[in-house]
């Protein structure tokens, strides 16, 4: 145990304790936005279903499938990959973030007791 | 002036002082809960944003802290969860990404001078990396922060004998490491 040395605490930029609690402070008095992310992904989807509605107008065509369940299907296909997927959105990592947050809610609480910790 | 742990909560629970208790709180527990962030996740960068994050979230639950445990382990108890969170989520990014975010760490041990330029800590370092991320963290809390299995098994909600288990074999690892570099 003794040829185990102990760390010293890690270093930070100047003044970075000095101006952390403003920071966190401004941040919780902050009002709430919604992220710029939803505001494009609703864009998207109002723009998708206006090009929809438009379709009928202006092209003689029967209209088969709606435009969630056309990219259902370029995706089930794999027509398109999860990085075409992810390419369309303005923000991918926003998009993969939510996709996870999502993800580790459905899964087990980070501290178990059965689990194996070696 | 320090304050103590009941001033800061009484503070927080005024409407006329919370803000000031809040302060309090912060610039009572951040250097701590800063180290065992970056401890876990090396990068400033990244710990700076943890470490907020920490906050956020406390101030957003301190109406339902009823001090069952002291505020530095119910903060802890944040701080790790974010920490862990942080790394699974950069685990499951890597199916997605180019950047292998364990790379990056290993590199970032290699790059960085470490605080005061020994080797034996470097090698540290990089023995730390090949852990499962809450055998470190065991690791950290005990030999590094000295708290007790009681303290870390209210930070992390797992049984004494669960985390005494867990601190041995990462000591054994880490010693035969040292021993083999």
């Amino acid at each position: 145990m003794q040829q185990i040395p102990k760390q010293k605490p890690f270093q930070t930029p100047d003044n970075y304790f000095e101006e952390l609690p403003e920071k966190i402070l401004s941040k919780v008095n902050r009002p709430k936005s919604i992220p710029t992310w939803t505001w494009a992904a609703a864009a998207v989807v109002l723009l998708g279903f206006g090009l929809w509605q438009a379709d009928g107008f202006f092209v003689d065509k029967p209209i088969l499938v709606s435009p969630e369940e056309e990219a259902l299907l370029y995706i089930e296909s794999e027509q398109w990959s999860t990085e075409d997927v992810l390419s369309l959105s303005e923000d991918p990592n926003a998009l993969l973030d939510q996709i996870i947050e999502e993800e580790l809610a459905k899964s087990e609480p980070l501290w178990t007791e059965e689990e194996t910790w070696f | 002036m320090k304050v103590n742990d009941q001033e800061i909560l009484d503070r927080i629970r005024s409407p006329f002082t919370k803000e000031l208790g809040f302060r309090q709180l912060i610039e009572t527990y951040q250097k701590p809960v800063y180290q065992v962030i970056r401890r876990m996740v090396l990068i400033h960068e990244d710990a700076d944003d943890l470490t907020q994050n920490t906050f956020i979230k406390a101030y957003k639950a301190l109406d339902r802290f009823e001090g069952n445990s002291t505020i530095f382990t119910w903060l802890y108890r944040i701080a790790t969860n974010e920490s862990l969170t942080f790394l699974e989520k950069k685990k499951k990014r890597f199916f997605f990404s180019l950047e292998d975010h364990q790379e990056k760490l290993e590199a970032y041990v290699e790059q960085s001078p470490s605080p005061t330029g020994e080797e034996i800590e470097v090698k540290l370092q990089k023995s730390l990396l090949k852990l499962p991320d809450k055998q470190r963290l065991v690791f950290h809390l005990k030999y590094e922060e000295e708290l007790s299995y009681e303290e870390i098994s209210q930070i992390t909600g797992t049984s004494v004998g669960a985390l005494k288990a867990s601190y041995h074999y990462a000591v054994k690892k880490i010693e035969q490491d040292l021993s083999h570099e």
